[in-house]
């Protein structure tokens, strides 16, 4: 099975320093929509935790007409950004809404496990992140 | 360099209905920062000392610093500068949440409002362009269904919201402008905006935020969060029981010391704190906390939905200022109460300190027989520990009925108004009403609360030393000293924009570290408390051209009475003690003996050749 990030919303401070973590290890700056996990508020209920469920038999992948996605060692899939054409089929295809376009940049954006080092989780003072299967 | 800045300002002009950006140079972000330092330096410089604080002349400025967006922690603040109604002076005030990174991400440092909108409107800033939108039909609507509004307009994911409600359009002096329950709240901010007709604005960045040297700010970033690791481990730690209740988890042990404000005053213990404390309210109503952007404290108490006499009521906080100020300043030992009228303040967008101690002032004439019993024009008494009266009382300031117009002006307009001797007991200095504390039991607040630029504030004072008795509570000798470093300190944090929590753990050092990583710049300690000096001496130089002077810098009488209560081993506060620690100040400071900074300090901090 392939390792993926689990967030339990139930102890989510919502302080998003998994998002700006995410980011910084992906694209080197400080942006939100740049991060693989997304969290969402809905108060005063919990918040939603918008990210890649790492399926077994994922729909993104051969969606990419441009061979952006790629399996990485740890069974994750990553979006190889050089090679992404902005053409959202990705997310068309995803029925988890675990993938998603990056405004700015118009990349692929989505959870890749940092290739099983999951750098979330050292900024997760509040314990709402962990690893599962 | 600067990678973690925009360099730019937006400027929306209300009046003319134009929007522009304008560069923001090298030299001076290099000298200024960000946050309180920018909008100082940008409010000095154009918004006249003679300025109506509610006239088309005064401006507001929006500002986020180096950190903000970043993932050093406790820098998720946005500052807001500008000429407060309440004191006539210039103002800065805070807000947490996540408003700070949306502005960031805008690639804008500094948003400035100027001129005043013909009718009602708000702001959309997002990917799209600026827009100032008609909104005739959100006029009197609360703060909320505002956010809800401007939300729904904007369509675009990771909008964050600030706005006013009801007394803000009303003009009450004292009313906040609210970011998703964050209050901008001490000055009379959201009367401004209300003046301009501005409602609400409503932001959505899309931009990225870099770093100068992304592998000092990592090791940086690494070093404060363990430094606040290590405090939150602690079982002691105040940040920590933040965390876990709020900021009321300190009444117990603050009513515990007789530093409680209670009854206006005439008390420093409330027998009834712990059932208003934030141990119990976090206990008897679910509560969850939700932390800023990037935080580990995590201090915001969000509670479901609780049914009141009053009805439903779904609210964030309250914090522990208003379980004074509402609280057991009104005598009022009621938790549901004060969950309603938390929930008033923020759908109103109204200051909780200023509130309560507007109504615990109208209480207190209502003792003392200067105004009737029936004051409220209907069955409600106008009594102490009523708590009716204090829910009704926050609607008719709001509104600005009947004696709730007088209230809205504030207690030192208000004690003017009603006369009767009120003025020597009206809680206020430079007409802002007191935050929790007394400085008739603590001299770091004694001394705060008569030189604070803002008036009678405590986010500049040495409470947690003087609570815990690390110095003595009653103790002149070196506090004026410590204030003054205080002020420096939390002022130059503000130009980061830093929380006012992170002082409390942070050394200095660390957040040097934290900006030169970020900017690229080399400030060293020296340098960074200096900043916070210069941005007081500016504002102490505005204030004294908008004629607040030195004889403002002075206590209520009823400052120099002793509480009922008072601790028989405790040293009450003496005129002469007060005189000494205010000219130790001033020598501190550099100032004459008037309170003016002599031209001499003012060449050693920058500001004059």
């Amino acid at each position: 099975m392939v390792q993926r990030l689990i967030v339990t919303v139930e102890k989510c401070t919502e302080c998003r320093a998994c998002e700006l973590t995410c980011s910084l290890e992906h694209f080197g700056v400080f942006n939100p929509r740049k991060s693989g996990v997304r969290i969402v508020s809905n108060w005063p209920e919990l918040a939603r935790a918008r990210l890649c469920i790492q399926c077994e038999d994922p729909e993104c992948l051969p969606a990419c007409p441009a061979e952006a996605l790629v399996l990485t060692q740890s069974g994750s899939i990553m979006v190889l950004h050089e090679l992404c054409t902005s053409c959202e089929s990705c997310v068309d295809a995803c029925p988890y809404d675990g993938i998603w376009m990056d405004p700015l940049s118009e990349l692929a954006v989505k959870c890749d496990t940092c290739d099983g080092q999951f750098a979330c989780l050292a900024v997760c003072t509040a314990g709402a992140l962990s690893i599962g299967e | 360099m600067f990678e973690c800045y925009g360099k730019k300002l937006l400027r929306v002009d209300l009046s003319t209905r134009s929007v522009s950006e304008e560069p923001l140079s090298k030299q001076f972000i290099e000298r200024w920062v960000g946050g309180m330092g920018f909008g100082t330096k940008l409010f000095i410089d154009e918004v006249p000392a003679a300025a109506d604080p509610l006239g088309p002349d005064n401006k507001i400025y929006i500002s986020v610093g180096p950190l903000t967006g970043t993932l050093a922690p406790l820098f998720a603040q946005t500052c807001i500068v500008t000429k407060s109604p309440l004191t006539g002076g210039i103002i800065n005030t805070y807000a947490g949440g996540h408003l700070g990174g949306s502005i960031k991400a805008t690639g804008y440092d500094v948003i400035a409002i100027e001129g005043q909108a013909e009718g009602l409107v708000y702001v959309l800033i997002t990917p799209a362009g600026v827009r100032i939108v008609d909104c005739p039909e959100l006029a009197g609507v609360s703060v909320r269904a505002a956010e809800e509004a401007v939300q729904k307009a904007a369509k675009t994911e990771d909008l964050h919201t600030l706005g006013i409600g009801l007394a803000g359009e009303n003009c009450v002096r004292y009313a906040s402008v609210i970011s998703e329950t964050r209050a901008f709240g001490r000055g009379g901010v959201g009367a401004v905006f209300g003046s301009k007709n501005l409602k609400a604005i409503g932001i959505a960045g899309i931009g990225d935020v870099g770093v100068a040297d992304p592998e000092g700010f990592r090791s940086a970033v690494s070093a404060a969060y363990k430094t606040f690791a290590e405090d939150l481990a602690q079982p002691w730690s105040l940040l920590g029981s933040f965390g876990r209740v709020g900021t009321g988890s300190g009444m117990g042990l603050i009513n515990e010391k007789h530093a409680l404000a209670t009854k206006h005053h005439h008390l420093t213990r409330f027998e009834e704190a712990e059932q208003i404390g934030g141990q119990a309210i976090a206990e008897q109503y679910p509560t969850r906390p939700i932390a800023c952007l990037g935080c580990q404290v995590h201090c915001g108490m969000l509670h479901k939905p609780v049914n009141t006499k009053w009805g439903e009521v779904w609210t964030r906080g309250p914090e522990y200022e208003t379980t004074y100020s509402l609280g057991s300043l009104c005598l009022n030992d009621d938790p549901e109460m004060l969950l309603k009228a938390n929930d008033q303040a923020e759908e109103y967008g109204m200051d909780t300190l200023s509130l309560g101690v507007s109504v615990a002032f109208a209480m207190e004439c209502a003792e003392r027989g200067i105004l009737p019993r029936d004051a409220l024009g209907d069955d409600h008494v106008l009594e102490f520990g009523n708590p009716d009266t204090t829910i009704r009382l926050i609607d008719m300031i709001a509104r600005r009925e009947g004696l709730g117009d007088t209230l809205a002006d504030g207690v030192r307009r208000a004690s003017q108004h009603i006369g009767g001797g009120s003025e020597a007991f009206a809680l206020q200095v430079k007409g802002m009403e007191f935050a929790a504390w007394m400085p008739e039991r603590m001299r770091g607040i004694a001394v705060t609360f008569a030189t604070s630029n803002r008036g009678a504030c405590h986010k500049r004072a040495p409470i947690g030393m003087e609570l815990m008795e690390v110095i003595p509570m009653d103790g002149i000798e070196g506090r004026a000293a410590l204030v003054a470093g205080i002020q420096n300190h939390v002022n130059a944090i503000f130009a980061l924009v830093a929380c006012r929590f992170a002082e409390f753990v942070l050394p200095v050092q660390q957040f040097v570290d934290l900006l030169n990583a970020a900017t690229g710049m080399a400030y060293t300690e020296e340098q960074f408390l200096q900043l916070g000096e210069a941005i007081w001496n500016m504002e102490r130089l505005y204030n004294l051209e908008a004629g607040i002077d030195g004889s403002e810098d002075r206590l209520p009488d009823v400052c120099f009475e002793v509480p009922g209560d008072f601790p028989p081993e405790a040293k009450p506060l003496t005129r002469e003690d007060f005189a000494t620690l205010l000219s130790d100040y001033y020598a501190v400071r550099g100032w004459d003996k008037e309170g003016r900074p002599t031209p001499e300090r003012l060449a050693e901090l920058g500001l004059r050749d």
